[in-house]
């Protein structure tokens, strides 16, 4: 289930720290986060 | 009797005992996150469109910027030359190139299969870990192994 609030984009802030990784070490895989429920923010912002 | 472990809106329950200040550690306020993401998203389109217009493949940003190569280094190389039958050159550039291969493509297929019966578009967290230890076994195995391979 998604989680947590949002910080970016529809992520949390474990989703938002994942993106950055994955940007630097694996740019292909920085879609992951955002089909990852534990990285993606329940408490969206209006 | 059995806890819930989550409240009726989908979000985990505080636990009982913790301080109310202490049950949302978000280290990240949302206006920085914003700025940190919106900034690696201009990095990222920026990176790949420079080596686009090259007509390159673009390479990890951690390889550029430091030299030393990331996790999938070689991954393209390795998938070419295995294609040769050439094994043991494949093996040199990225070992665990079949094995990412294969998880990249169960994770592709999987979410069209959802995309196709119109479901949410959803990855199991075991995922992330999966590709975790995937790129951690696969950066050691990279950096310990010939620089002729780099």
């Amino acid at each position: 289930m998604p989680q947590g609030d949002e910080v970016f984009a529809g992520l949390n802030q474990t989703g938002l720290i994942v993106f950055i990784v994955l940007i630097f070490v694996c740019l292909p895989l920085c879609w992951l986060p955002w089909v990852i429920d534990g990285c993606k923010a329940a408490n969206k912002k209006p | 009797m059995v806890p819930r472990l989550l409240a009726e809106d989908g979000v985990n329950l505080p636990r009982p005992g913790v301080p109310a200040a202490w049950r949302r550690r978000l280290l990240i306020p949302p206006r920085l996150g914003r700025a940190i993401g919106w900034s690696g998203a201009g990095v990222y389109a920026g990176w790949n469109l420079y080596w686009l217009e090259q007509g390159r493949l673009p390479p990890a940003l951690f390889k550029g910027l430091t030299g030393w190569p990331a996790p999938t280094t070689g991954f393209t190389r390795a998938l070419l030359v295995l294609g040769r039958g050439q094994w043991a050159t494949s093996l040199g550039y990225n070992a665990l190139a079949v094995p990412m291969l294969l998880l990249l493509a169960g994770c592709l297929l999987r979410l069209a299969a959802q995309a196709c019966r119109g479901r949410r578009l959803c990855l199991p967290g075991s995922v992330l870990k999966l590709w975790g230890i995937l790129l951690v076994v696969a950066w050691v195995l990279k950096l310990t192994g010939s620089r002729a391979y780099w």
